[in-house]
């Protein structure tokens, strides 16, 4: 038997290297193709994965949620303290300043300012009489500036004055005339109820 | 089976797949975004004046030789007092309203839980002692002191018919009421259903702070 030096198999191997490189590379599998194994001596065909219906459902479903999504500022989110009653009315919902009454809370645009007691205001928050909520007209009078700072530049965007009041129907009726009341020394002159949409009782 | 013509080119050239999976991600991102920002409730507006602290400049000059008819439904726990022309309307009894003797007294009466699961109707401080509509079943009825709106509606289209020009009511409240009987008072004076046809009533309403 001829032995072989190192270098004879060296150049073997590189040789070999050299022809396998050489040969046509073998199709690169798509993606969602999956080959299964030979299953009882059998080779069975790629199994592919179409996306394209689900595809349509998402488009159908995001066409409609666009659709549907409302670019209103005013925007009512029931929940526990929240509990807003019903109207038969149809008049559309403006774009305004949202005074929101729960009975834990008083909020001005989704966020809280006055904290209530048993739905009813602490009397150090309270001026005027006990008509004026002071934290409420301070936050006010904050919001009426920056909304009159954006009219000096944008002419469409200018101050109206309009207040959306969103009201839990357990509130009492005298946080209702306070708030109001205190929206009204804050410059906001027009009011509105924002109800959800109901049947005629 | 011979393969056609555009089969085999198919095969030849090696089918073109578009890369979904881009525009998959996407969706799958915008989807629960709009899903999470999306409004659940319908709402709608109804517009009120401010209250009226101190005199109201609508009770004291009038325009004209009529004076003003300064309609007033005043909400209190045994009912709607109405009053009119400064003066009190009678009810069934003839007598003028009174916080006792209201125009139009609460009703017992078999209610839908439709409009209040998980609470009772107003006036609440009258059904304290009666069990809750269950939330899970919206189309129980049962027995609870409500307010009579269709007698208010009743009420105010008779007004209207005798003053058709007045477009003004003012709702009060006593201090024990709570908002949802206010906004039902609104939608009973604001409009009237007669057949089918919309009439308008007293559009115009003014919250006052009451007694």
């Amino acid at each position: 038997v001829e032995k072989i030096s190192k270098q004879q198999q060296l150049e073997v191997d590189r040789e070999v290297d050299n022809f396998i490189s050489a040969l046509p590379a073998a199709p690169a599998r798509p993606e969602g193709h999956r080959v299964k194994k030979k299953k009882h001596g059998k080779e069975l065909k790629a199994v592919e994965v179409s996306i394209n219906s689900l595809l349509d459902v998402l488009s159908v479903i995001l066409v409609f949620l666009m659709k549907s999504y409302s670019t209103t500022t005013v925007q009512v989110k029931p929940s526990k303290d929240l509990q807003v009653p019903f109207t038969h009315s149809a008049q559309p919902v403006e774009d305004s300043t949202a005074i929101t009454l729960t009975t834990k809370n008083v909020m001005i645009n989704d966020v809280p300012v006055v904290i209530l007691e048993e739905s009813k205001v602490g009397e150090k928050d309270l001026s005027h009489a006990g008509l004026l909520i002071q934290p409420l007209f301070d936050k006010l009078k904050d919001e009426v500036e920056v909304q009159k700072r954006i009219a000096v530049t944008n002419k469409k965007a200018g101050f109206k004055g309009i207040v959306s009041f969103i009201c839990d129907r357990h509130i009492p009726f005298p946080l209702l005339t306070q708030a109001m009341y205190t929206a009204g020394q804050a410059e906001y002159s027009q009011f509105k109820f924002v109800l959800i949409k109901g049947d005629r009782q | 089976m011979p393969k056609s013509a555009s089969e085999r080119r198919k095969s030849e050239l090696g089918e073109v797949q578009l890369n979904l999976n881009p525009m998959m991600d996407l969706f799958a991102v915008l989807i629960p975004t709009l899903l999470m920002m999306s409004v659940v409730v319908e709402v709608s507006a109804v517009n009120v004046s401010a209250p009226a602290i101190g005199p109201s400049d609508a009770a004291e000059v009038p325009k004209e030789d009529k004076p003003p008819l300064n309609y007033t439904v005043t909400i209190t726990e045994n009912g709607y007092i109405l009053s009119a022309l400064g003066q009190p309307l009678p009810n069934d009894q003839g007598e003028p309203g009174t916080p006792q003797r209201p125009t139009i007294p609460v009703i017992e009466r078999p209610t839908s839980c439709g409009r209040y699961r998980g609470t009772v109707p107003p006036p609440r401080a009258k059904n304290r002692d009666r069990s809750i509509c269950d939330p899970a079943r919206p189309t129980d009825t049962k027995s609870f002191w409500i307010y009579d709106v269709h007698a208010l509606t009743r009420r105010t289209t008779e007004l209207k018919d005798a003053y058709p020009d007045e477009r003004r009511v003012i709702i009060a409240g006593s201090a024990n009421v709570d908002f949802e009987p206010i906004s039902d008072a609104m939608d009973a004076t604001r409009d009237v259903d007669e057949k089918g046809t919309v009439r308008a009533l007293f559009d115009e309403v003014i919250i006052s702070p009451g007694n």
